[in-house]
């Protein structure tokens, strides 16, 4: 039995169903948001499974009280800082896939954000960014000179032997600032400056196409190192509107790492969350573009399913990773983890976040799904 | 004919490295300044090129310190504020005024001590003992982020600092002891039965022998050996809990008995891997970005067989064939202190309290004291993406064409603004005496570490520098 068989059986045995295949690349209009929750999300309060006696009693001041949660089914509802997005659920446009992780999970931030990032497995070390591969098969289809822009100094996601990749923290900062020039009288040099002059073209490049694209407004928010979420936001979906031509943009939230005093600071992310969820939402929806866009979310861990000493979670493993956009088939999708069949007390995992990885590259972007580099892995099908 | 004859001996002599040597080529000594220090200004590069290159490493070494020479702040001798003894508060005002110290004041004085370290930089008459101050700080890495104290933050720079360029078992020792690392990797959580490992992992991963060279046993035994090893948080002291400490049978890298954390540190060190790793890290900070083997081992040798003593390591690697290949000249990126502090020496600015400094290398990507995580900046190409590499060129071109037109609103954009205009106004009358053709060419050495094909085409020195920093190549070292 090949590989390909173990897969359909798999997929069979998931009860998953069969991913129609396309008969050529769709025209790129379909955009990707990559929204990183960094810090180890706690799935366990983000969507929380009220009716679980374990709930309460493993997070006796964590846990959420029933009365205040969101609630989406019988047996699970959201935080309620992300209440908010309930018409996104009843809309049938908010994906909430469950237990998402990986075997022999790694509780070390930077380790484990690089294995998401590189869709390796657990022991693996690879450099490549999981998007890298369609990003650069997807070259031919659209018009920008670049692949991916990332707002968020955090481009492993996307990075890699072939992707043409834009940093920047304010379109309108970035158009600014290439205006400047750099000597062109380069002499002979080594890879450094190789790499240096390369970035500056593909900077002035990209500089240039949004230019031609963006009417220039002059506003530019004080330079900051990180943005907030809205504004990032903000400047998506001004690319968006605008009609920038690329397919992938990347953004985070960051604070998740709730090891201490958790209840506050955690609702106080959600909260953020949603909002800028439900403000991007209505842009794209205004400007006709909510089909064509798809948010997924991801973190480099949950959090124990036990609160610790310090009213916080430390690192944990599985966690619920959101999909929106107007394409996607709402609903709750994965099997909700057990919290009394626990490993070490860590929630096992039921979908291995490559499913998710293979629905995007599949499903989203009409791509191979054996482009991930250990190979295809069972997609959702996530979209209408 | 005895001319030549004596010529002839001389030339010899020299190839044997006996009799009168000879001078440094000035490509080699400006080589030398700038990737032990911050720039090569032609003062400095005619100071050293009369000597060997083995004489001009003697005494740049020679030269290091164990301390700033910049006062620090005068809060770093304080104790810190026991809110409790401050009587007639109610407990909300007494949370509340815990919160700002903590917060709001603790954020300033990290600003504070941010500032002090950029002016030391600026004014230090030993740059290389910045240098290896910052290396070990991003070797030993933690992120003020989540420290927050000031002060342990400022003990910690003042002990690389103190061992910058002294020995490499020191720094090991007394690593596993700094509260501000104990903290960060949270140590003092690590208790008899209730193991945490996260500082033995870094300890064998990032600051000694890397992956691959050791198990999970290995880390859970370490981190066994190292409970206990805790804090007296109201003091910021290192302190020893017995009871916390699990006192059994350990076998840590094939080595049995009651291990502590010392023993621990004691049998890393006297693991080949051990020296491998620090060279090729060091190698990387000083010679090339690709370490070549059979090199990196003999240096370890060097390292291993002078007790990681760091001087003799040092000395071994800047007179290397690898350290004067041309091959190897401007293949390293500067990074964003190092970009900052070079120009403001090499274009006299004003760097003020040094606040502009840190808050330009926040933009470029380095937030000194924080780095994004343990492993610290991973430089090289890192530092340049298309946000970080416009923003470094927009100051370069700020410097000729003045502050950019406003970037923000509000009072503190304005502010920052009036800073920045400061810094980035270069004074008249720069290097008058470098105002012929020789003196061009040595500028245009100083600036670049690559040659252009041309020389810049620039009516008056000014402008010559201004051209210079704008060149790409200013950005290699």
């Amino acid at each position: 039995m090949n590989r390909r068989d173990l897969l359909k059986g798999a997929l069979a045995v998931a009860g998953l169903a069969a991913v129609p295949v396309r008969a050529e690349p769709p025209r790129q209009a379909r955009i990707l948001v990559l929204l990183e929750l960094a810090g180890g999300n706690d799935g366990l309060n983000t969507l929380i499974p009220y009716t679980d006696p374990e709930y309460y009693r493993l997070r006796p001041t964590l846990a959420v009280p029933r009365e205040r949660v969101a609630a989406l089914t019988e047996m699970l509802g959201l935080h309620p800082s992300l209440g908010s997005l309930r018409p996104l659920w009843e809309a049938r446009e908010l994906a909430v896939i469950q237990g998402v992780g990986y075997p022999a999970p790694n509780r070390s931030h930077f380790r484990s954000i690089d294995i998401w990032n590189t869709a390796s497995d657990s022991n693996q070390i690879l450099s490549d960014g999981w998007l890298a591969p369609g990003l650069k098969a997807m070259q031919s289809r659209h018009e920008a000179p670049m692949d991916a822009v990332v707002l968020d100094g955090r481009p492993q996601a996307v990075q890699g032997t072939g992707a043409r990749v834009i940093a920047m923290s304010d379109p309108e900062d970035f158009m600014r600032k290439a205006a400047g020039s750099f000597s062109t009288e380069v002499g002979v040099g080594g890879p450094a400056l190789g790499h240096l002059v390369a970035t500056w073209q593909a900077a002035k490049q990209a500089a240039d196409y949004l230019e031609a694209r963006l009417s220039p407004t002059g506003a530019v928010q004080d330079e900051e190192v990180g943005g907030q979420l809205s504004q990032q936001f903000g400047h998506v979906a001004r690319l968006i509107e605008a009609g920038v031509d690329v397919p992938v943009y990347k953004i985070s939230l960051k604070g998740f790492d709730t090891h201490a005093e958790q209840a506050d600071t955690h609702a106080a992310l959600l909260a953020e969350l949603a909002d800028a969820l439900r403000a991007f939402q209505a842009r794209m929806k205004a400007a006709g573009r909510w089909r064509d866009v798809l948010l997924v979310t991801y973190s480099e861990f949950g959090r124990r399913v036990a609160e610790n000493g310090s009213r916080g979670t430390d690192h944990g493993t599985a966690s619920a990773a959101f999909a929106l956009g107007g394409s996607v088939k709402g609903g709750l999708y994965g099997v909700t983890p057990s919290l009394t069949d626990l490993i070490d007390g860590d929630l096992r995992f039921q979908l291995d976040y490559r499913s998710v990885y293979a629905t995007v590259l599949h499903g989203w972007f009409g791509l191979d799904p054996a482009l991930l580099p250990n190979g295809p892995m069972p997609p959702l099908d996530l979209f209408a | 004919m005895k001319r030549l004859w004596l010529a002839g001996i001389i030339v010899l002599m020299s190839w044997w490295g006996v009799g009168p040597a000879v001078a440094m080529p000035q490509a080699l000594a400006r080589h030398l300044l700038e990737r032990t220090g911050f720039s090569a200004t032609p003062e400095e590069i005619l100071a050293i090129q009369p000597l060997t290159l083995e004489q001009a490493v003697d005494r740049i070494l020679d030269g290091t310190g164990a301390a700033a020479v910049t006062p620090a702040p005068e809060w770093v001798d304080l104790p810190p504020t026991d809110v409790k003894q401050i009587t007639g508060l109610t407990k909300v005002e007494s949370k509340r005024l815990q919160r700002f110290l903590n917060r709001d004041v603790g954020r300033e004085r990290v600003n504070e001590l941010r500032n002090w370290w950029f002016q030391e930089m600026r004014q230090t008459p030993t740059p290389l003992t910045e240098r290896m101050t910052l290396f070990w700080h991003n070797h030993f890495a933690t992120e003020a982020d989540k420290v927050k104290d000031a002060t342990w933050l400022y003990r910690q720079n003042r002990f690389l600092r103190a061992n910058a360029l002294g020995s490499f078992a020191d720094l090991l020792h007394g690593i596993i002891r700094d509260p501000a690392m104990v903290r960060y990797l949270d140590n003092q959580l690590n208790r008899k039965g209730k193991p945490n490992e996260n500082l033995a992992r870094e300890l064998l991963e990032l600051f000694s022998m890397g992956e691959g060279n050791y198990t999970e046993k290995d880390v859970k035994e370490a981190a066994r050996a190292l409970t206990g090893w805790s804090l007296n948080r109201k003091i910021g002291e290192f302190v020893f809990r017995a009871r916390q400490h699990d006192d059994g049978e350990k076998t840590f890298l094939g080595v049995s008995g009651r291990l502590g954390g010392d023993d621990v540190v004691s049998i890393i060190l006297k693991q080949d891997q051990t020296a491998l790793f620090l060279v090729t890290k060091l190698w990387r900070e000083f010679i090339s970005h690709d370490p070549d083997a059979a090199e990196v081992s003999r240096l370890a040798g060097v390292f291993r067989s002078s007790s990681y003593r760091i001087k003799p390591l040092l000395r071994a690697m800047l007179t290397s064939a690898a350290f004067q290949a041309p091959e190897n000249r401007g293949v390293l990126i500067k990074s964003p202190v190092e970009l900052l502090v070079g120009t403001v020496r090499m274009l006299h600015l004003d760097a003020g309290d040094g606040a502009v400094l840190a808050r330009l290398a926040g933009n470029f990507g380095q937030i000194l004291l924080d780095p994004p995580n343990v492993k610290g900046w991973p430089g090289y190409t890192d530092w340049i993406d298309a946000n970080r590499l416009l923003a470094r060129q927009r100051i370069m071109a700020a410097l000729a064409n003045g502050v950019p037109a406003s970037v923000g609103k509000g009072p503190r954009a304005r502010r920052s603004q009036e800073v920045g205009a400061r810094l980035l106004r270069v004074p008249e009358g720069l290097y008058p005496q470098l105002d012929t053709v020789e003196g061009r060419t040595l500028l245009v050495q100083a600036f670049l570490p690559l040659q252009p094909e041309r020389l810049p085409e620039a009516a008056g020195l000014r402008n010559l520098l201004l051209a210079l920093v704008r060149d790409p190549a200013y950005q290699l070292k």
